[in-house]
């Protein structure tokens, strides 16, 4: 299985406390890593500006850099490669959620992040039940791997 | 240089110290470099050999002051490797390098705006890791050498990735001979060094940011 993990997948397994990553999000990642780990650039937005804020109030500089090691060290698939494949995709997904009988709507970091995923053939792998549900309604179940969160964050 | 190497090592380490004292450094660096380019013009493999070998002392002298302190002695060979790759370029932009770099930034406007830009970032990282070594051969605190190494490191990626449209492409990973899994190995040791490194405090605050939320 070829994965690309969502920001909230990401945020769980860097979790300081252990009681906020999921259990089974752990062998995911150690699979995962043969491969290579992958991100899409809007996840990589979404922990960059995390780590940006703490560094603004003067804190977190070591956060920072290991942040940034840890993204220099995955592989970032890019929103405009391939004549915008991925936007293709996302207007596609949105469109169709929006033409649903029972409109279905999606966040747009969330589906930026969903349809580099489709795009690249690779597996969601998310923790956010909504995202997972929204896809599968609009003919992408295959494509996500829903992990439930930890029970302190359900 | 060494006032500007000494404030680094002793004033509270913030953008607008970084910038201004980039910018004091700027005009006896250019001389330096354009100086060394000219005379090493013709055997390109002689200037490589002398900036290796200051690039080796710099990483043993601080390597040796942060001995025990692994994510930073990582850190500083991240730096090491880019400063290898960086200088790998300079017989690429040697022609006329020397004469432009005399021409560049001799408005004061222009220079510190240059220092505070993310283009300076580079700059910057090579004048902070300079007052890390002189901060390590003095024997200083070994806080403010890991914090230096930090800073330098940061101001590295900036001015990296913000040369992309200007200058060849560094890699973004200095350890090119690894493979997927080697690499994917590492990136797990740093989610696990991220996880270590910070107070819970930070590391609420960067989740609540991650999510949108405030704190």
């Amino acid at each position: 299985m070829t994965w690309l993990f969502d920001t909230c997948a990401v945020s769980s397994y860097l979790a300081r406390n252990p009681k906020k990553r999921s259990p089974e999000l752990l062998p995911i990642w150690s699979s995962a890593q043969l491969d290579g780990i992958f991100l899409a650039s809007a996840t990589v937005y979404e922990l960059r500006r995390g780590a940006r804020e703490l560094r603004l109030r003067d804190e977190g500089l070591r956060l920072e850099v290991d942040l940034e090691k840890l993204l220099r060290s995955v592989y970032v698939l890019p929103l405009d490669d391939f004549g915008g494949k991925v936007w293709r995709t996302a207007a596609e997904i949105w469109a169709r959620g929006r033409t649903l009988k029972q409109h279905v709507s999606f966040g747009e970091v969330d589906l930026l992040i969903a349809a580099t995923a489709i795009a690249n053939a690779r597996t969601l792998v998310t923790m956010d039940r909504g995202l997972s549900k929204a896809l599968a309604q609009v003919g992408h179940a295959d494509a996500v791997h829903f992990i439930a969160p930890p029970v302190s964050e359900s | 240089m060494s006032d500007a190497s000494r404030r680094l090592r002793t004033e509270p380490l913030n953008d607008d110290l970084i910038a201004s004292v980039a910018a004091a450094v700027w005009v006896p660096h250019r001389y330096i470099v354009a100086e060394m380019m000219k005379a090493f013009a013709a055997d390109m493999e002689a200037y490589r050999t002398i900036i290796d070998d200051l690039i080796a002392q710099m990483t043993r002298t601080i390597s040796a002051a942060l001995a025990g302190d692994t994510d930073r002695v990582d850190t500083l060979q991240w730096i090491a490797e880019w400063s290898r790759s960086y200088q790998r370029m300079v017989p690429f932009m040697i022609r006329g390098a020397a004469e432009a770099l005399q021409e560049s930034l001799v408005e004061a406007d222009t220079l510190a705006m240059f220092c505070r830009s993310p283009e300076g970032g580079v700059f910057r990282a090579h004048v902070l890791i300079g007052a890390a070594e002189d901060e390590a051969t003095a024997g200083g605190d070994r806080q403010r050498i890991g914090d230096l190494v930090d800073l330098a490191f940061l101001e590295l990626c900036r001015g990296i990735d913000a040369s992309r449209e200007i200058m060849p492409w560094l890699p973004p990973f200095p350890f090119s001979g690894e493979s997927r899994a080697e690499r994917g190995a590492r990136a797990l040791r740093y989610a696990e060094a991220f996880r270590v490194n910070g107070s819970p405090e930070e590391h609420a605050a960067f989740q609540a940011a991650i999510a949108g939320r405030s704190t």
